[in-house]
C-alpha cells in the first residue's frame, strides 16, 4: 500500500477546528461585561419611539455608566435569530414572530408594548373588491411568512373564505418599501399587506384602496410591536429592563406633546418630509404606548391554525 | 471500486459522531443545533407530507428548463462567432461584462423590469448557465483537431454529418465540463433566489421551503432542507455527469 503522510492532514485539521473555534466564541457578547445593552431597531412609524430614544439620547440618560449599542437588521427573522445566538439583549418585533420563538424553545419575554397602528391590503386592480376575487394569478407582497401581516391575512382568509391557507401559494416576501415599489408598477404585484407610512403613502394614490383592514382581520385592537428581551439579560439585568420601559414612556410623551420637534428627528431618521410625517404621527389611530393588547387574539389563532405547537403554555410570555 | 465508497461511508460516520459530539458536550440550544434524530424525524415529514419532493421537482424542473435553453443557445451562439468575426468580437464582450455578475445581484433590476413571477427566476438561471456554456462549448469547437477536419474534407462530409459525426463528439468533453459548470451554477442561483422571492412559481422550490422553516423556526426542518439539498446536488454533480461521462468521452478514450 502507499505510505501516507500524517503530518499535513494534521496540521488542517487543527486550522480548521481553531478557527471555528475562534468565530463560534466570537458570537457571543462577553458575559463578564454587565453594563453593555445591545438593542435591535427597526424602522417604520411603528417604531418611531425607537428613534426618538436614539437621537435625543434619552437611554443614555436613563442608564449612566452603560454602554448602548444600536444595531439595525435587515427583518424581524434575522433579529430573532441574533437574539438567540446572544448578539442581541433586546429587539422590537409583532407578536407572531416572538410566539412563534417561545413555542419553538427561545428563551425571551415580551416586556413593553410599543406601538398600535392601521395595517391592512391595498390593491389598485379594479377586478379586486373583496377577498374571494383574488384568482391564481394574482401575487400577494408581505414581509414574510409567519409575520404580523401573514397573520392577520390568514385570519380574514379563514372568517371569510374558510380556509386559513387561501392566500399562501400568491404570497412573495418582500420588505415593505419594495413592496409598495412592486405595487406601484402595477404589475404582477396586485395586493401589498402592509403598514404606516407605506399604508398611507399607497392610498393617497388614485384608484388603490383597502380591501381589509387588521383591525376587522383580529377582531379587536391589538398592539401591533412590542419590546422583546431574553432571558439570560433581563434576569442580569432588571434595571436596564426598566430603564426602556421608562426611555419608551418619555419618548411617547415626546411624540405627543411635541409633534413639529418628533417629526423633524423623523423626518431625518426616514429621509422624507416632514410634513407628511407630522400629519401621520397625529392621527388617532396611530397610538405609542407600553400596554400590550391582543396576544391572546394571536395565540388563540396560531394554536388553531397550526403556526405554534397547540400544547404549548404561553403564561410565560410576560416579563414582570 | 469498493474501497472508495467504503471511506465514503466511513466519512459519514465520522460526521455523524463528530455533530452528536459536539452537540451533546456543547449544551446548546436545540434551536441552535438540532439533534440528528430530530433533524430525521423532520426530513421523513418533509417527505411524507410537507410535499418536499414536488418542491424539489419543480426546481430541477426549472434548472432543466434553464440548462435545454441555454444549450440551444449557445450552440448557435458559438456556430455564429465561428462564422463572424465582428460576432466573436461581440460576444466575447458580452461574455467579459455578464459572466462575473452574479444572478442574484441582477434580481433588483429584474423585479423592476420582468416582476416577480416565475420568468425572473427562469431569467436568473439562464444567465448563471449560458456564459460557462458558450465559454466551453467555444473552447471545445476551437480544439478540434485539424487532422479530424481534413478526415471530413477527405470523405467530403455534408454540413450536417460534419456537425453530428465530428464536431458534436469531438467537443463533448467540453461540452460536458460546461454543463457541470452550468448546472452548479444554476443550482446555487436558483436557492438563493427561491429564497428571496418566495412562491413566485405558485408553489415554491426547495428554496422556498428553507425560507419558510427559517421564518417559523423549525430548525430540525431547517437542517433537513440542507440535507435535502446536498443529497440532490450530489446525485446530480457525482453521479449523474459521472455516468453520463463514464458512458461517452471516457468509454471513447477522449479523456480520463
Amino acid at each position: 500500500m502507499f505510505k501516507q503522510k500524517v503530518l499535513p492532514p494534521i496540521i488542517f485539521l487543527f486550522l480548521l477546528s481553531g478557527i471555528l473555534f475562534i468565530v463560534s466564541c466570537s458570537g457571543k457578547n462577553d458575559t463578564g461585561d454587565n453594563k453593555k445593552l445591545v438593542i435591535a431597531e427597526q424602522f417604520g412609524l411603528a417604531y418611531a419611539p425607537l428613534q426618538i430614544i436614539r437621537a435625543d439620547k434619552i437611554l443614555d440618560k436613563e442608564l449612566p455608566g452603560w454602554e448602548i449599542k444600536w444595531e439595525k437588521l435587515v427583518n424581524t427573522a434575522s433579529i430573532r435569530e441574533a437574539m438567540l445566538s446572544g448578539n442581541l439583549d433586546v429587539g422590537f418585533m409583532a407578536i407572531p414572530p416572538f410566539l412563534i420563538g417561545y413555542s419553538n424553545g427561545m428563551k425571551w419575554k415580551m416586556f413593553t408594548g410599543l406601538s398600535s397602528v392601521p395595517v391592512g391590503l391595498v390593491t389598485w386592480k379594479d377586478s379586486i373588491k373583496t377577498l374571494s376575487d383574488f384568482t391564481d394569478n394574482d401575487r400577494i407582497a408581505l414581509p414574510q411568512p409567519g409575520s404580523i401581516q401573514h397573520m392577520l391575512l390568514s385570519m380574514a382568509a379563514e372568517k371569510h373564505l374558510g380556509n386559513a391557507g387561501y392566500f399562501d401559494n400568491m404570497l412573495i416576501t418582500m420588505a415593505h418599501p419594495d413592496g409598495m415599489n412592486a405595487l406601484l408598477q402595477k404589475k404582477d404585484v396586485t395586493a401589498h399587506f402592509t403598514s404606516p407610512p407605506f399604508i398611507m403613502q399607497e392610498l393617497k394614490i388614485p384608484g388603490f384602496r383597502l380591501i381589509l383592514n387588521g383591525k376587522e382581520a383580529a377582531g379587536s385592537d391589538f398592539t401591533f410591536a412590542v419590546g422583546t428581551v431574553t432571558d439570560s439579560f433581563s434576569s442580569k439585568s432588571p434595571e436596564a429592563v426598566a430603564a426602556i420601559i421608562n426611555a419608551i414612556k418619555k419618548a411617547s410623551e415626546i411624540i405627543k406633546n411635541e409633534p413639529d420637534r418628533s417629526a423633524e428627528i423623523l423626518s431625518v431618521e426616514y429621509q422624507s418630509d416632514k410634513e407628511e410625517i407630522l400629519e401621520y404621527i397625529k392621527r388617532d389611530d396611530i397610538i405609542y404606548s407600553t400596554e400590550i393588547n391582543g396576544t391572546d387574539i394571536f395565540i388563540d389563532y396560531m394554536k388553531k391554525s397550526g403556526y405554534v405547537k397547540p400544547e404549548i403554555n404561553f403564561t410565560g410570555i410576560y416579563y414582570k | 471500486m469498493k474501497k472508495p465508497i467504503l471511506l465514503k461511508f466511513l466519512w459519514v460516520c465520522l460526521f455523524i459522531v463528530l455533530w452528536e459530539t459536539v452537540r451533546l458536550t456543547g449544551n446548546f440550544s436545540p434551536l441552535v443545533y438540532p439533534s440528528l434524530l430530530s433533524i430525521i424525524k423532520s426530513l421523513f415529514h418533509a417527505f411524507s407530507s410537507e410535499g418536499i419532493a414536488i418542491q424539489l421537482l419543480l426546481s430541477f424542473a426549472v434548472i432543466a428548463f434553464g440548462i435545454t435553453a441555454g444549450i440551444i443557445l449557445a450552440m448557435i451562439a458559438v456556430m455564429a462567432a465561428h462564422s463572424s468575426a465582428i460576432f466573436e468580437s461581440f460576444l466575447k464582450f458580452v461574455i467579459s461584462v455578464f459572466h462575473p455578475l452574479p444572478g442574484i445581484a441582477l434580481l433588483p433590476v429584474l423585479l423592476l423590469w420582468v416582476g416577480t413571477g416565475i420568468e425572473s427566476i427562469l431569467i436568473i438561471v439562464l444567465h448563471s448557465v449560458i456564459w460557462p456554456l458558450i465559454t466551453n462549448l467555444y473552447t471545445g469547437y476551437r480544439s478540434i483537431p485539424a487532422t479530424y477536419t481534413l478526415v471530413a474534407d477527405n470523405y467530403s462530409m455534408g454540413k450536417k454529418d460534419r456537425f453530428l459525426k465530428i464536431t458534436l463528439p469531438a467537443s463533448l468533453p467540453y461540452f460536458l465540463a460546461g454543463s457541470r459548470i452550468a448546472f452548479a451554477r444554476s443550482w446555487r442561483a436558483l436557492i438563493s433566489a427561491e429564497m428571496l422571492f418566495g412562491a413566485a412559481g405558485g408553489k415554491g422550490g426547495i428554496g422556498w421551503f428553507l425560507y419558510n422553516k427559517r421564518v417559523f423556526m423549525d430548525s430540525s426542518g431547517l437542517f433537513a432542507g440542507l440535507l435535502v439539498i446536498v443529497v440532490a446536488g450530489i446525485l446530480t454533480e457525482e453521479v449523474f455527469f459521472t455516468i453520463l461521462e463514464n458512458k461517452t468521452v471516457k468509454k471513447w478514450g477522449m479523456s480520463i
